[in-house]
């Protein structure tokens, strides 16, 4: 037990330091999209006693309002657990659910060893097994990016060790405390219900045992029914909404965004030294006739790389969404390599395996921290404004007056515009190149007119200080919808245009002095740039690496 | 004379580990130290996976370690029989 406590204590002081480095390195808490829509669905249900519908709910992070909530059929017992969680915490709900979804990482990795130590019954090869899983970039990314399905890995683990329970004691309660995980992912994570489900289903079958026949079937039919009967009491048509998440997940794979990854990127997408060892492991596993939840393992494998490559046959589902399941079978079995390796070096293995183990370690553990510095660096800009940006609006207040109005201009890949509003004590016009990926009255010049939006943009625009609805465009209808919600504010827009592109002119002069702008916010590297750089009318009054901001003196 | 080339099999097994996991940890630290992160994000949706990761010598000695892997592969199920 104390080896087992020491063990357990490395293991999350390791893996602390891997998600805590990056953190430390790039200087930003890391908050991510998802996290901050649980957030947001957390401060929903304190406030109004249920789940939100998802729509016009901002959530107050660091004096930011961020403009993202998912609604009451996204996920149901993640958003209810967070919310028990945050009620104990006196902290902001984005910063309680993002340091949960941290424990549970930790829980993870610890869920990891205790299941391998079943399996091997060795310490050492199931302290290995947990690094390579906490290692896993499978298991960083979703950490970083959809954080939810943390849930659904921790639960896919308890299955597998309630799983071992059974084979070891014959006793039915394990079978019941499975059912009942099940029936919570159902509600919780419906992917990897999927992913589970099969395998558990493929594994009762095989062990051929009348009496326990029935389970996968109990388990199939009331996961479906507990998941079915939650859409229809929150109003919808069961059969409906799946069709509906089929769709949306086969559209989003075929989107050049998210490209379906061929065979020989799966090592860097998982961790080297996890695919190595995982795929020797599996292999060896295979071919071992009494080897525990063989079938179970290689259901899952099987079904993940089929799903992951469904392209080749013309199914597109998100492909990546199922690779990642493999780093839970692969470090599992990953010991075995050590088992048989040991076995090639007779009785000085004891060293070698000693040097493999750390140099895994060193080499899986720098792989996932700058996987996850790219990924904080990368994801956290465009929910945070970035401490530059801070500093720059923190000068502006300083140097202006609350009647003072800023001109600034905001595009997909830098939505800190969006932020302004929040930031500045005045007013501000914000000239949305972000939505325009058709030209209106006016033309765009160079690359602002290439713009092609995602259908996942959710953000808001500000015109003159009045916040307009975030608008989620999906399908042909949402685009008119919201091309024709800017009809009665062209003229707006189009002096907007004129200021940002033409200071010079004196057409665009009388609307400078019309809206009192006094300050303008210009990005590094966008066209502006240079119209501005080049103006007697403007001075540049501040400047750091990506942000200039300009004064206009020739106010009347 | 199997056993033998098990075993010397088993030490180039643990030379290809060795330099795959100085191949990575230069890549780390180097990345890490220049702050030259070149995936920008999640390499999923920037459709790039970073120059760290297409390493062509991680590629490749990944690849060489596969292969002496498949060797001590057979070698454990020929034992086995």
């Amino acid at each position: 037990m104390k080896k087992h406590v020491t063990y357990i204590f490395v293991l999350l002081l390791i893996s602390v330091a891997i998600a805590g480095l990056p953190n430390f390195v790039s200087g930003q808490f890391p908050v991510w999209k998802d996290s901050i829509a649980v957030a947001c669905s957390v401060k929903h249900i304190g406030e109004n006693g249920e789940l939100g519908l998802g729509d016009n709910f901002y959530i107050n992070f660091d004096n930011v309002n961020i403009p993202y909530c998912w609604d009451k059929n996204v996920y149901p017992l993640n958003q209810i657990y967070m919310y028990a969680f945050s009620s104990f915490s006196s902290i902001d709900p984005a910063m309680t659910v993002t340091l949960v979804y941290i424990l549970i990482y930790l829980l993870i990795v610890t869920a990891v060893y205790l299941v391998a130590w079943e399996l091997y019954n060795k310490h050492h090869l199931a302290f290995l097994s947990a690094i390579l899983a906490g290692t896993s970039l499978a298991l960083l990314r979703i950490l970083t990016i959809s954080p939810q399905q943390l849930f659904g890995f921790l639960l896919i683990l308890f299955i597998v060790w309630n799983l071992l329970q059974y084979k070891k004691t014959n006793q039915k309660k394990y079978l019941l405390l499975i059912l009942i995980t099940v029936l919570n992912l159902a509600l919780i994570h419906q992917l990897s219900l999927v992913v589970v489900s099969i395998a558990l289903v493929i594994y009762f079958i095989s062990i051929i045992k009348k009496k326990v026949l029935i389970i996968p079937f109990l388990l199939v039919a009331f996961s479906i029914i507990a998941f079915g009967l939650y859409i229809f009491s929150s109003g919808n048509n069961p059969l409906d909404y799946i069709l509906k998440t089929i769709y949306y997940a086969s559209t989003i794979g075929m989107s050049n965004l998210l490209p379906a990854h061929p065979i020989w990127e799966h090592p860097a997408i998982l961790g080297y030294f996890l695919s190595i060892f995982g795929l020797f492991g599996a292999l060896i596993n295979l071919f071992t006739k009494k080897s525990p939840l063989k079938v179970f393992w290689w259901s899952m494998i099987l079904f993940c790389l089929f799903m992951t490559h469904s392209y080749l046959l013309g199914f597109y589902f998100v492909g990546y969404r199922f690779l990642f399941f493999l780093f839970l079978p692969l470090s599992l079995l990953a010991p075995i390599f050590f088992v048989k390796i040991s076995g090639a070096f007779g009785k000085s293995a004891r060293y070698p395996i000693a040097i493999i183990i750390i140099l895994s370690i060193l080499a899986s553990g720098i792989h996932g921290v700058n996987f996850l510095l790219d990924n904080y660096n990368g994801l956290s800009k465009p929910v945070l404004p970035t401490k530059e940006y801070r500093e720059a609006i923190t000068w502006l207040n300083d140097h202006s007056n609350k009647t003072d109005t800023v001109l600034t201009t905001i595009r997909n890949d830098q939505k800190y515009g969006t932020f302004l509003p929040y930031l500045y004590n005045g007013n501000v016009m914000i000239f949305p190149t972000f939505y325009f990926h058709k030209p209106m009255e006016f033309e765009f010049r160079g690359d602002e007119n290439t713009y092609s939006y995602s259908g996942q943009s959710a953000n808001p625009t500000t015109v003159i200080g009045k916040l307009i609805k975030p608008y989620v465009i999906n399908t042909e209808d949402d685009e008119k919808e919201f091309i024709s919600s800017y009809e009665d504010q062209r003229q707006v827009l189009y002096e907007m245009f004129k200021m940002t592109y033409y200071p010079k002119d004196i057409e665009s002069q009388e609307y400078l002095d019309k809206y009192d702008i006094r300050f303008v916010i210009i990005w590094r590297g966008k066209p502006e740039s240079q119209i501005y750089a080049n103006t007697s009318e403007f001075k540049k009054v501040y400047q750091t690496e990506s942000i200039a901001i300009y004064q206009y003196t020739k106010l009347n | 004379m199997l056993q033998r080339l098990e075993k010397i099999n088993a030490i180039l097994i643990l030379a290809g580990l060795i330099v795959l996991a100085g191949l990575i940890i230069y890549a780390g630290v180097y990345n890490l130290v220049s702050g030259n992160h070149t995936s920008l994000g999640d390499p999923y949706y920037s459709n790039q996976i970073s120059v760290f990761e297409r390493s062509p010598a991680i590629t490749w000695t990944l690849f060489i370690n596969l292969i002496l892997l498949t060797i001590h592969l057979v070698f454990t199920l020929r034992k086995r029989k």
